[in-house]
């Protein structure tokens, strides 16, 4: 059976549901059927994990009015617990799952992944982006920006290499920039 | 005298009628080292070689093994044309292991499952497993393509299969289709299930139930206030963009 890398983002669009993220659960849910279906291993790294902990705190982040009810002294503390409560019951959820694998890379040589990570920063280019309003609240803002893809993005494809997954599975565009790249040899990346 | 690894090594060949060359032998036996940790003398000097994995002291016990009449190969052709050993347990090798499988039933029942689950199998589908296993052990094999294109293969026929059932419209539920069987904690990950399940407060790693994938969807749901989420620009801005 072939091991298939999960982004981040599918699992948090699946854990979100439909009503919270109406464009990526539909796909979403086609993957995790998939899983449950047996047609491929699902594997969640442990940075996938440390990235979902992460993903929490930020949303209890935005809850802007819950947090207004809190003693500023006390905000970082809530959100550290209600996310960590809320993880635990992810993660007791996701060792339940069959076909799904866990992996640490406990055999995986850190520096090496370094290297090929140096290498592709090297080889690859972004773009530059020029904005004329501001992606918050629409006002006049003239600015520019170079994109690229992430270096997490790129410790995410070479992890995933680096534990003989078979592809990786994601919805961010811009894991697009890696496909074909030498480093990443024959492991397919999919954009959903 | 036997040292204990070459009774293991028998254990192993003893398990069914055969083992079917040396190539499969080698893969057994990374599949005892990793899955059966508790005998307490086997080969460890597993290491990456033309064929995915190789232990060269396995390969002097079963030269060990053959010399002393413990084993005896006979040759063969195999599917592919090739001329292939197939190492059998002997009389006098049987009675060498008769105190090890009253002794240690446990490990011996472990590894009798294992060859058991691929004594039927073909080599390509030992390699399959393995080599999704065990990928640090890949990195020198000449193989990986031919394993590669019998992966794919697989999925292939696996994806027909499930087309032609859907086709003859059965009314039973999808996932009951599926042929392929889960054995818990296939995947050789015991370990990270257990201190990820120990560091949330549980006592022991959950079951494996399908149902989980139902409660996992839209967990999140009403634990968020905000109306709508977009995972990709969430985790985005977690990883730093």
């Amino acid at each position: 059976m072939q091991k298939t890398y999960i982004d981040t983002n599918i699992l948090i669009a699946y854990v979100s549901g439909p009503q919270k993220d109406p464009f990526q659960y539909p796909k979403a849910k086609r993957i995790f059927d998939e899983i449950k279906q047996g047609k491929y291993v699902g594997v969640f790294s442990t940075l996938t994990l440390i990235e979902v902990k992460g993903v929490l705190r930020s949303l209890l982040g935005r809850e802007r009015s819950l947090l207004q009810t809190i003693d500023m002294h006390k905000q970082s503390d809530f959100i550290k617990k209600e996310s960590t409560d809320t993880y635990n019951i992810l993660l007791a959820e996701l060792l339940k799952l069959p076909h799904v694998k866990f992996e640490k890379g406990k055999q995986t040589n850190f520096q090496s992944i370094l290297d090929d990570a140096d290498q592709i920063m090297d080889d690859i280019k972004g773009f530059v982006k020029f904005y004329n309003n501001c992606g918050v609240c629409k006002s006049n803002y003239k600015n520019s920006a170079h994109k690229q893809i992430l270096v997490a993005d790129i410790l995410h494809v070479l992890l995933a290499k680096d534990i003989g997954c078979d592809s990786l599975i994601t919805f961010d565009k811009g894991f697009n920039t890696l496909t074909g790249n030498i480093q990443i040899g024959l492991m397919q990346i999919i954009v959903r | 005298m036997l040292t204990p690894r070459e009774k293991w090594l028998l254990v192993v060949i003893g398990s069914e009628n055969y083992v079917e060359g040396k190539t499969r032998l080698h893969k057994y036996g990374l599949l005892v080292y990793k899955k059966v940790p508790d005998i307490e003398e086997f080969y460890q000097d597993w290491t990456p070689n033309n064929y995915g994995v190789f232990s060269p002291s396995l390969a002097k016990g079963l030269q060990t093994l053959q010399i002393q009449e413990y084993v005896v190969a006979d040759q063969f052709i195999s599917t592919s044309g090739r001329s292939v050993n197939r190492y059998k347990i002997t009389e006098k090798g049987r009675n060498e292991i008769k105190e090890l499988l009253e002794k240690q039933q446990e490990q011996v029942r472990k590894i009798s499952e294992i060859i058991h689950h691929y004594f039927t199998k073909s080599l390509n589908v030992v390699l399959n497993d393995v080599y999704s296993l065990f990928p640090e052990f890949t990195t020198k094999s000449k193989i990986i393509p031919d394993v590669n294109k019998f992966k794919l293969e697989q999925e292939e026929f696996f994806e027909q299969e499930l087309d032609d059932l859907i086709e003859e419209k059965l009314e039973s539920d999808l996932t009951n289709l599926v042929t392929r069987e889960t054995t818990e904690y296939v995947y050789n990950d015991e370990d990270i299930r257990e201190k990820l399940a120990k560091k949330i407060g549980l006592r022991a790693i959950p079951k494996l139930d399908s149902s989980a994938f139902d409660k996992l969807s839209g967990l999140l749901a009403n634990r968020i206030k905000s109306k709508e989420i977009d995972s990709v620009d969430v985790v985005r801005t977690v990883r730093g963009s």
